[in-house]
């Protein structure tokens, strides 16, 4: 059996997708993301400085992968749109994670702006991942709107806390019909490993790799620690007993008379 | 921060020289036809008049995206909340530069008269944010005049914006122009015309007669760049890699076969950006 993870008609290897910020080079960025496996890697839009030049990114980013811009940078969802926009302009496809931000101390999304430019952008042919915050009626309606998948947060943007939204993010994965991805706060391997065994579809990993001292081991690391998780909810978790259940025989002993 | 941006007309007003207009009168007709920097020299008005005429320019410059100066008194124009102060190389002999800067802050304007190259050079290196050098023709206001021999050395050397004053007029303008010459100073040839807004209007023609560039928007920051260039040439003369950058030209996408096609004009804003690392 080999297990796909489908977004906008595309099938996708590897379930964990990279972020590109952050990383002190773009050659080590590179080899981090030939390390990770993944398919599916983010980018942002910004002006360029006219006077200094610099290395395009895209340059780096292996042959194989799918672009996915982001819209950060954008305070609603008309300059959601219109990052949106230039993005696919660029030529490089038309994936699109929305990410619409009014509040700088927490980096937590606007809900409501995100869903406006979903509407919008769903209706130009971009495959929109959405990243938010995980809110069940918002995850319906970006479902209906036609979302690729939604992306909750698992704690603030770049906070390495892990899935502090655990119990939301479940209720998502059992009544979304779409890939739950989680995006954002996701700090080591094991809770990346965590969140595919809670039937995420997939975990987006930025911070905890590129400012990891060894970028590209790190990238192998989450690489695994995905597939492992994955592979266990596949194979169906254990149910969580209070009471000890012996896992040898209970015959047999050598003080039975 | 308010700034001297490059052509600009600047008039210096005076009531002494206006024929019986008021100071109003003439800055909202000029303004009307085309100055950008109002000054504010009354030499015969008291401290208390002076507030008050300043606070109804400063209003109206505000209102007009006009700049507006005060002539001499850094008090008056920290009090009516002016733009900038003007100092003459008297000013600077009663205030210290330091003390008016520290009046008046970082975001105001400090500018100085200058009447030599010596002067020049010397307000060059000091914080100053831009500098009048003249007179550099005949002039009625002042007994003599310094020319326009040293304005090829002043441009050359200048670190910051330079307004030239002294004489000038409409037929002598274009030597100035010619020379390199980008922002001007006028007091009686607006101040003594019949109509205000119209003779300002003439200078405003004959400034863009002149013009071999023009100002338009990128990345948000004011560039001037040639007059009338392609979009193409201008991404070939600010050495862009083309396969990197996507542009947006006045809120619209232009896709990269487009590039060639479009001709930028003045006052256009142009968006270019390009991939970054991002999460």
């Amino acid at each position: 059996m080999h297990d796909f993870l489908e977004i906008g008609g595309k099938k996708i290897n590897s379930r964990l997708f990279i972020g590109t910020g952050k990383f002190s080079s773009y050659k080590l960025m590179q080899e981090a993301i030939e390390a990770s496996g993944a398919d599916i890697v983010t980018v942002a839009l910004r002006r360029i400085d006219i006077s200094s030049k610099t290395d395009n990114i895209l340059d780096y980013i292996p042959k194989k992968c799918i672009i996915m811009p982001n819209t950060s940078g954008a305070r609603n969802a008309d300059e959601a749109v219109r990052i949106a926009r230039l993005a696919k302009a660029s030529g490089c496809g038309d994936w699109i994670k929305i990410e619409v931000i009014s509040d700088n101390k927490y980096l937590l999304p606007d809900n409501l702006e995100t869903l406006k430019a979903t509407q919008i952008l769903v209706k130009e042919g971009f495959i929109v991942l959405p990243y938010m915050s995980p809110d069940l009626s918002i995850a319906k309606r970006l479902a209906d709107a036609g979302a690729g998948a939604v992306m909750p947060l698992g704690s603030p943007i770049g906070t390495n806390r892990g899935i502090k939204t655990k119990e939301l993010v479940e209720i998502l994965i059992n009544e979304i019909k779409i890939p739950i991805i989680i995006d954002a706060g996701i700090g080591a391997p094991s809770e990346a490993c965590h969140a595919m065994e809670l039937g995420c579809a997939a975990v987006l990993i930025n911070t905890a790799i590129a400012i990891a001292n060894e970028p590209v081991n790190m990238a192998e690391a989450f690489n695994q620690a995905v597939i492992a998780g994955r592979k266990a909810y596949l194979s169906g978790l254990a149910k969580a007993n209070k009471i000890a259940s012996a896992s040898s025989p209970l015959t047999g002993f050598l003080r039975q008379e | 921060m308010p700034k001297i941006k490059d052509y600009s007309l600047y008039l210096v007003v005076s009531e002494e020289y206006g024929q019986g207009k008021t100071a109003l009168e003439i800055a909202s007709a000029a303004i009307y036809g085309g100055v950008d920097i109002i000054q504010m020299r009354e030499k015969n008005k008291t401290k208390q008049e002076l507030t008050a005429l300043g606070n109804k320019l400063s209003r109206l410059c505000r209102e007009n995206n006009a700049l507006f100066i005060v002539n001499d008194d850094p008090f008056v124009t920290k009090e009516v909340n002016a733009d900038g102060v003007h100092l003459g190389q008297e000013d600077i002999k009663r205030f210290r530069l330091e003390d008016v800067r520290s009046i008046l802050g970082q975001d105001k304007i400090i500018g100085i008269s200058t009447h030599s190259l010596e002067q020049f050079q010397e307000a060059n290196n000091k914080d100053f944010d831009y500098i009048a050098f003249g007179p550099v023709f005949p002039t009625q206001t002042k007994d003599y005049f310094i020319g326009t021999k040293d304005i090829e050395e002043v441009l050359k050397i200048a670190k910051k914006p330079v307004v030239f004053i002294g004489g000038i007029n409409l037929s002598n303008i274009s030597e100035l122009l010619s020379a390199g010459v980008r922002n001007i100073a006028l007091i009686r040839a607006i101040l003594q015309a019949k109509d205000i807004t119209l003779e300002t209007k003439k200078f405003r023609q004959k400034f863009n007669v002149k013009r071999q560039d023009m100002i338009i928007k990128i990345n948000g920051k004011e560039e001037s760049i040639d007059k009338e260039i392609k979009l193409i040439d201008l991404i070939s003369k600010k050495n862009l890699c083309s396969e990197k950058i996507i542009i947006e030209h006045n809120f619209k996408i232009i896709d990269k076969e487009k590039w060639p096609d479009i001709i930028l004009a003045e006052f256009d804003n142009l968006e270019i950006v390009s991939f970054v690392g991002g999460g």
